[in-house]
């Protein structure tokens, strides 16, 4: 029998197709997202517990939630490689999800999941502001007297989401930011729409907070220890995500590959090298990002390996999308207007989940720290 | 074909440094290309849209000709105040001054971009350090501040349309280099992402076709 992910991979590369027929449309307006991807793929949600998802795909036997992370970054390249922006504007729980599922209380997972379970919803994850990105410790949106107050900017989803996870300080120090869990609908909460040069299907946004009422209930992980609270989780989530994130710059580069090889079929000798090395390094990428997948499936507080997957997949995203549109002719920008989208969209990948150079800082640490495995002397 | 990189196109750099895209390119097409639309290899016009609607004239590699709506393509989207058009039979006429002009605009782009970037990261911190004096960001502007010299000395050194191509990929990986270092603020539509994207689009319209070299 076919390998399971092999066969998985398969599924969803079949799966994939509706996206690439709405892939420009929803570039060009993306409002058209809500209409359009509404049940057009076998899985309604993305990261669902099996308990709120009786329905969910069955391959080889084996129903499919995409709860794991080396189930999401099989599946999720072959989406992306029709369209990455369409995936992350998928309903479900996303990032939020990994918060929720690490550190809610069981009335939080109810009130959660069940909001997502009753209809397809969007939901978000809020952390970076417009003076800190890389440095979230430095976040200025508070939880002061029951009431939340700040703005956060360049959340995913954030203008059409119905509740998300806000990260906010309660008090001085690095166990002092709490995730507090918001419907959209409270007073004093405002989610807006960012325009952006790719990815623009995931409605990045600004969120605007002014008083929103708050309270215990909300705090995600109120009833755990102060150190397995807010930024515990957050480190945990990003751990897990950031092979998600590599998935999509992966799945983003093999569409610009094999668009060239489909479309530019006269190469010079010169060219063909060019492609040749590429091949190689998308096989490479591949199986860094299983490995990563792995390693945070089996131990979500180790990300060394999610940041040298991240760097390396976000670098070929970018380098194979801009020598793409250079096998083609001139304003070839305009003449192919894929690759100028999957240009656009590769440029995202640097910045989620944190920069090329937060990776580097983690995974030379990771490296130190021996978590990287060793070649044993003889 | 050899286009000159003539040093008496240097001040559209200074003006593309000092008031960006628009500015530099209106000087450089009143000064040589007044009332016709300046065309790419293949037939493709990016200029600032009050140029567009002026001239009645485009570019062809035998002189320009009247413009007749039923060739011209609209493409969509404007970027930093630039729109794209495809027009059937246009091109550039050899040994024209424009291609060498826009590579001196785009320098200039770059600069501009780059100083930019680093004012908005002499306001930024990270744990009280301002991020521009983190090594690894001094690293990045290295890389960036070494492709503006790069091209510069291209510029000085190296008349001919290969210097030019090197030109323009140099460039390239500066306003690449540029959106790292703005963070997340360079991925929005307008403000420097829309200035790297328009440069991009200059040199993908642009650029004079690379001589194919025997046996490659
Ligand atoms: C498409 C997209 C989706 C996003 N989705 C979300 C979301 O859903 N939720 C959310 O909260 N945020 C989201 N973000 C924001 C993202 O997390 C931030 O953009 C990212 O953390 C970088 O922060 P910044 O943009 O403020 O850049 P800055 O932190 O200002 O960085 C600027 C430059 O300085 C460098 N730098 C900063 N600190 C260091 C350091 N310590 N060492 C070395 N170099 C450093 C960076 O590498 C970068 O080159 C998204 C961004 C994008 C583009």
């Amino acid at each position: 029998m076919m390998d399971f992910l092999d066969e998985l991979r398969a599924f969803a590369r079949e799966s994939a197709d509706v996206l690439r027929r709405t892939t420009l449309d929803i570039d060009r307006d993306p409002s058209l997202v809500d209409g359009v991807l509404g049940g057009a793929l076998p899985w309604r949600h993305v990261g669902m517990p099996a308990e709120y998802y009786p329905d969910p795909p069955v391959v080889q036997g084996r129903p499919v939630y995409l709860d794991s992370c080396v189930e999401q970054v099989t599946v999720l390249e072959e989406l992306a490689r029709a369209d990455a922006g369409a995936v992350l504007a998928l309903p479900g729980p996303a990032m939020s999800g990994f918060v929720v599922a690490e550190i809610a209380d069981q009335r939080q997972r109810e009130r959660y999941y069940g909001m997502l379970a009753e209809r397809p919803t969007w939901t978000f994850f809020g952390m970076t502001e417009p003076s800190h990105g890389s440095d979230p410790a430095g976040m200025a949106t508070n939880v002061t007297g029951g009431l939340l107050n700040g703005v956060k900017r360049f959340v995913g989803n954030g203008a059409r989401a119905r509740i998300g996870v806000v990260f906010a300080r309660r008090s001085a120090g690095p166990l002092g930011i709490a995730a507090v869990l918001v419907e959209t609908d409270r007073p004093g909460f405002a989610g807006v729409p960012l325009e952006t040069l790719g990815l623009r299907a995931l409605a990045l946004s600004e969120l605007r907070m002014r008083d929103v009422p708050v309270e215990v209930g909300d705090l995600l992980g109120h009833h755990r220890s102060a150190t397995r609270q807010g930024m515990w989780a957050a480190v945990r989530t990003f751990n897990r995500y950031r092979p998600v994130v590599a998935c999509l710059a992966l799945g983003v580069a093999q569409a610009a590959f094999d668009y060239v090889v489909d479309n530019r079929r006269l190469m010079r000798v010169a060219q063909r090298h060019v492609l040749d090395g590429f091949a190689e390094r998308l096989h490479g990428a591949r199986a860094l990002v299983l490995a990563a997948a792995r390693s945070a499936d089996d131990d979500p507080g180790d990300g060394t390996l999610a940041s040298a997957a991240k760097i390396r997949a976000t670098a070929l995203a970018e380098e194979i999308t801009t020598a793409a549109v250079r096998f083609f002719g001139p304003g070839a920008r305009w003449e192919h207007p894929l690759l100028d989208k999957w240009l656009r969209d590769a440029r995202a990948f640097e910045f989620m989940e944190g920069t090329s150079n937060i990776q580097r800082l983690n995974l030379a640490q990771g490296y130190l720290n021996g978590r990287l495995g060793h070649a044993q002397a003889a | 074909m050899s286009t000159a990189l003539s040093v008496d196109q240097q001040h559209y750099r200074a003006v593309a440094f000092a008031h960006g895209a628009a500015a530099a390119l209106t000087l450089l097409h009143a000064e040589t290309s007044a009332g016709v639309l300046p065309a790419g290899p293949g037939g493709h016009v990016f200029v600032p849209e009050h140029i567009e609607s002026a001239c009645d004239r485009y570019e062809t590699p035998d002189g320009p000709r009247a413009r007749d709506g039923a060739r011209e393509e609209p493409l969509g989207g404007v970027s930093a105040g630039l729109v794209a058009l495809r027009i059937r039979g246009a091109g550039p006429t050899h040994g024209g001054a424009w291609p060498s002009g826009v590579a001196w605009v785009r320098l200039g782009l770059a600069e501009r971009l780059l100083g930019q970037a680093t004012e908005h990261l002499r306001h930024r911190t990270v744990q009280q350090t301002a991020t521009l004096n983190l090594p690894l960001v001094r690293a990045m502007l290295a890389d960036a501040a070494g492709g503006i010299a790069e091209a510069a000395a291209l510029f000085a050194a190296a008349p001919g349309s290969p210097a030019l191509h090197r030109i323009h990929r140099s460039l390239d990986e500066v306003g690449r280099l540029c959106l790292h270092l703005f963070g997340a603020v360079g991925f929005l539509a307008t403000g420097p992402g829309g200035d790297v994207r328009a440069s991009e689009l200059l040199a993908d319209a642009y650029t004079p076709e690379r001589p194919e070299r025997e046996g490659s």
